[in-house]
């Protein structure tokens, strides 16, 4: 039995809890939100017209008309508000699973038990993602019925391929936030480290087109990856997926090569 | 001979250039309550960390059960139970659910056996370990290292926080289960409680051992104070030349001193004297220990 991923979850009911509430909230104001803006669509747009090109694109995706419907939804909510949010979760979550314990001291707990140090590190793991694929589950059905209630027609199959897209963008900077975590046993390191590679990859990937320096790194970019495409409107985009996949796993392998051995600060 | 249950072998630990332990090599047998001895930051914990597999050793090797803790720490910890120096438990568990998912990780646990260590050690298991006192978070970290009845239990400073009363229980229960077979490593500094419980001691300074002894041995080298009350006055020079004899002290017809191992020719020096009472104590240990401890043996 997985022990220590149903512990894990179990100590994420208060968040989930919270994250329900503050989720379900959001969206209800962004749906609330949503007439007032397609009133003023027009002047949105001519707004948008008058932005310079290249800070424009670095915003928005140029394909996608701010105040359509589909538009709104995959430029307000799943190029602004969600990327934060996961992020912010997904960091939190892979810093807290072994550098937090760590920390805690409560470590040896379980590794004074009969329980090797990989399988330790592959159940925390997959409470995280278990635990971000809770919230983009939720996140489909609010976006979904949010969406009826204000008249937007989207289905479940896009909102599924761009939460899709949203949990492979995230997954990264937690399974990055984990790795540090398990190599360092610092949180703080953690945190401060997977958060200033997460401002980085979304400052690359919103200006590489106006710097060549930029454009020469963006391929480790996991927001070029998760922003070449509005995955709502066009559908997941399987070679920049399988890369956010790949450096998943990457990461993944890397944390068990990194916590496997070292010394623990217990 | 005795089968070692726990073998070092020059074991050594260093944190960059600071020293955890040095050299320590040791062996404990199969069955007996081994105490580990020490002041603050001799390494006692160093080395216990290293049994676990928690940190890797410098250079040397250490062997538990025959398994390397290295290589096969799974085998190791399927057969004992820790208590860490720090107690550190999920603070929004009850105590309960604490130990239920220690159970879940260590199968062999029986959960009337949890039930039986919490009335003993008077812990209310239904309390959410943020609610606990320090002595009660240690009551229960102690039942976490008992419940699965393994054949070794480590123990780091197992009776700090504990009441007098709760410390006699502990001292109980660590005898109920050693009569069972069950090995014990415990680091202490607690001198009394190591002269009570432990069959055999070491004392560690500054990360290297500095001697590995039985008690009944120690306390042969120990003083024994006693006082004894003549029905006349006597003089000093009347017992300096007992052999072992020290700190005489004499006042009119009371005697005081100390006497380092055998009693015999003391006793027998008496016999040409008219006793009235004699008052001795336990051979006082804490002298022999500190005098490892200071490192001027």
């Amino acid at each position: 039995m997985p022990v220590i991923l149903i512990q894990a979850l179990k100590f994420q009911k208060k968040s989930f809890m919270f994250w329900t509430i503050g989720i379900v909230l959001l969206i209800a104001l962004y749906m609330a939100l949503y007439p007032s803006i397609k009133e003023s669509a027009a002047e949105l747009n001519a707004y948008m017209e008058k932005m310079p090109e290249a800070l424009r694109n670095a915003f928005i995706d140029e394909e996608t008309n701010y105040a359509s419907p589909l538009g709104y939804i995959s430029s307000e909510i799943y190029t602004q508000m969600l990327p934060l949010l996961f992020i912010f979760f997904a960091i939190g979550f892979g810093s807290n699973a072994i550098a937090g314990e760590e920390e805690k001291g409560t470590l040896d707990i379980v590794l004074s038990a009969p329980i090797r140090r990989s399988r330790f590190i592959i159940e925390k793991f997959l409470a995280l993602i278990v635990s971000l694929g809770f919230l983009s589950v939720l996140i489909v059905l609010c976006l979904f019925f949010g969406s009826k209630f204000v008249g937007i027609d989207v289905t479940v199959n896009q909102l599924t391929n761009a939460t899709f897209n949203l949990f492979l963008l995230s997954l990264n900077f937690g399974a990055f936030a984990f790795f540090i975590g398990s190599l360092t046993g610092s949180k703080g390191l953690s945190i401060g480290l997977a958060t200033a590679f997460a401002v980085l990859s979304f400052f690359v990937s919103a200006f590489y087109k106006l710097v060549d320096q930029l454009d020469k790194i963006k391929d480790f970019s996991p927001f070029f990856h998760y922003s070449d495409q509005s995955a709502l409107i066009h559908g997941i985009n399987w070679a920049s997926a399988t890369l956010l996949i790949w450096a998943i796993i990457g990461l993944f392998l890397l944390s068990i090569a990194a916590f496997s051995k070292r010394d623990l600060n217990v | 001979m005795d089968k070692a249950v726990i073998k070092t072998t020059k074991l050594t630990k260093f944190y960059g250039k600071s020293r955890g332990v040095e050299n320590l090599s040791l062996e404990v047998n199969e069955g007996e309550v081994f105490g580990f001895l020490g002041p603050n930051g001799a390494g006692k914990s160093t080395t216990i960390k290293l049994l676990l597999n928690f940190i890797n050793p410098s250079s040397g090797s250490a062997s538990i059960f025959g398994f390397d803790p290295t290589k096969e720490s799974i085998e190791i910890q399927e057969k004992i139970g820790y208590l860490p120096g720090e107690i550190h438990m999920y603070e929004d568990l009850t105590g309960k659910d604490h130990l239920r998912f220690q159970a879940q990780l260590r199968p062999s646990t029986s959960w009337k056996y949890v039930e039986e260590l919490s009335k003993k050690l008077k812990v209310d298991l239904n309390k959410k370990i943020k609610s606990l006192s320090h002595g009660n978070k240690q009551k229960v970290a102690l039942i976490s290292a008992f419940m699965h009845k393994p054949e070794l239990i480590i123990l780091d400073e197992p009776t700090t926080g504990l009441d007098p009363l709760i410390q006699q229980e502990f001292y109980n229960l660590v005898e109920e289960v050693n009569r069972s077979g069950t090995t014990f490593f415990i680091s202490s500094h607690i001198l009394p409680e190591v002269e009570r419980i432990c069959h055999r001691v070491a004392i560690i300074r500054e990360g290297r051992l500095v001697v590995t002894e039985e008690i009944v041995n120690l306390k042969k080298g120990a003083l024994r104070p006693l006082e004894v009350i003549f029905s006349e006055n006597i003089t000093k020079t009347d017992f300096q030349t007992i052999t072992g004899i020290k700190d005489i002290e004499v006042n009119g017809n009371i005697l005081r001193c100390k006497v380092v191992g055998s009693l015999d020719t003391f006793i027998k020096k008496l016999g040409n004297y008219t006793v009235e009472s004699i008052i001795t104590q336990e051979p006082d240990l804490e002298q022999i220990f500190l005098k490892f401890y200071k490192g001027d043996n």
